[in-house]
């Protein structure tokens, strides 16, 4: 299933001079944003990236960044209301 | 080394000395479905952790794979049923009794904390220079390269779903393309009806009280009024937690709040038109109930991108700032105009008008 949400995948960017095409991204994507093309990878489903910030962490090359965040709408109005930025979710079936 | 462990168990069965790694069972009892039940519904929260450390199924030697895993309930019960014949090594890390995925984004699941738990077992004694698998989602919150320099271990980063498991480790940690996906398909989103319903549980309670106050005073119509109102209500509410996440991706709109908006009207016209020959004399209030029914079933769809696996910060951030006043005026809005009403009936009632 293909899903996709406003301002997906806005932050990731490769540098294509850094990366050197080892795959890293592609293993760790949950959503399959990333292909390898002619040794490098590119960004090909970039609607579906939440910015987890798996690749960016994985990358040895240090080629993605990515501002990376929980897309939770109860943590970010805790964090308007000025408590911690967590969902404080006690149940792990419904969390981040 | 090994052999020291499996001598250790066979000539004591129930020894109590501390074993360098316990067993771990892959058949799942009676009492470990009933307890995941549970938990579906949210009961038993405060006790769903393991003991975190060093265990093992089969009979793992030097060579093979360290699984490495949250001390999170469900989470080793999904991974220990898919071991059954398998000889692995499994290595439980403390996150609080958090699944995997949210713990790598809490920072609970991370290399430093694999590294410490590794270091304070016996691994680097029965297992020198076995493998580290790592479940996929944890790489959010575990740099795959500093847990190798932290270890001198070779670090992979397995599939997504415990049930690939035994694939992967037979092809020699061979992914596809399938299981490095993260599914949110029918079965991934009903599994999280029923904690929401737990979670509103004193939400439904008090919809059925505002119903029966909205409907006095007591009068030939009280029972309908009362009826009519909590069936349209709570069924908001219904239609917020159970058919939203059912129907998502059915449903048209980008933001989760517009999403369960449309659900709300669709709902509410279905009401209109099974319920049109009651509600002549109820117009007025069934109009502030819906925008106060309206506000609290999209707050409630907008709080399911928490539980969604696919969608950004930056995204739910502003969905969040376009349409928590939307929600607030409406709510406010429908709560006011419903108390007058329920105040001009009773002043009808009282013969004062």
């Amino acid at each position: 299933m293909n899903y996709t949400y406003p301002e997906n995948g806005a932050s990731l960017v490769i540098d294509a001079a850094k990366c050197t095409g080892c795959g890293q991204c592609v293993n760790v994507c949950p959503h399959a944003v990333f292909e390898i093309t002619n040794r490098i990878a590119h960004i090909v489903r970039r609607g579906s990236c939440m910015e987890c910030g798996a690749c960016a962490l994985n990358c040895s090359a240090g080629a993605i960044t990515v501002s990376r965040g929980v897309g939770c709408a109860a943590a970010i109005l805790n964090r308007y209301r000025g408590k911690t930025g967590e969902c404080n979710c006690d149940s792990t079936l419904n969390c981040c | 080394m090994l052999q020291q462990v499996k001598a250790h168990r066979s000539a004591a069965p129930f020894m109590q000395r501390k074993p360098s790694a316990r067993k771990v069972e892959t058949r799942l009892r009676v009492s470990d479905h009933l307890g995941a039940l549970a938990l579906r519904f949210g009961i038993g929260r405060n006790n769903a952790t393991i003991q975190p450390g060093l265990y093992y199924t089969g009979n793992p030697g030097a060579g093979s794979p360290v699984l490495v895993t949250a001390n999170y309930r469900l989470t080793v019960d999904a991974l220990r049923r898919e071991l059954t014949g398998i000889s692995t090594w499994v290595l439980i890390i403390d996150t609080g009794g958090i699944n995997i995925w949210c713990a790598a984004g809490k920072g609970t699941f991370s290399a430093q904390n694999i590294a410490n738990t590794l270091n304070r077992s016996d691994l680097d004694r029965l297992a020198p220079s076995a493998p580290l698998v790592l479940p996929q989602l944890s790489a959010s919150g575990v740099d795959a390269n500093e847990l190798a320099s932290l270890t001198g271990r070779r670090i992979l980063f397995g599939p997504v779903y415990a049930r690939d498991i035994p694939r992967f480790l037979e092809s020699g940690f061979k992914k596809d393309t399938a299981m490095r996906a993260v599914r949110f398909a029918t079965p991934e989103r009903a599994v999280l009806v029923p904690v929401e319903l737990m979670h509103t549980a004193k939400l439904q309670f008090a919809t059925l009280l505002l119903s029966v106050i909205l409907a006095l005073p007591v009068n030939t119509v009280f029972f309908m009024r009362g009826l009519l109102y909590a069936a349209y209500l709570e069924g908001s509410l219904l239609v917020a937690i159970v058919l939203f996440p059912l129907l998502l991706p059915l449903l048209p709109g980008r933001f989760f709040s517009v999403k369960g908006t449309v659900l709300h009207v669709i709902w509410s016209a279905f009401f209109v038109f099974f319920a049109r020959q009651h509600l002549p004399g109820f117009e007025f209030m069934f109009a502030s109930l819906f925008f106060l029914a309206g506000g609290c079933a999209t707050y409630l769809t907008m709080n399911f991108t928490g539980s969604s696996t696919f969608t950004s910060q930056r995204g739910v951030e502003r969905e969040v700032r376009k349409s928590i006043p939307v929600i607030l005026i409406s709510s406010v809005a429908g709560m006011l105009a419903s108390a007058t009403l329920l105040v001009r009936n009773l002043i009808v009632a009282g013969g004062i008008l």
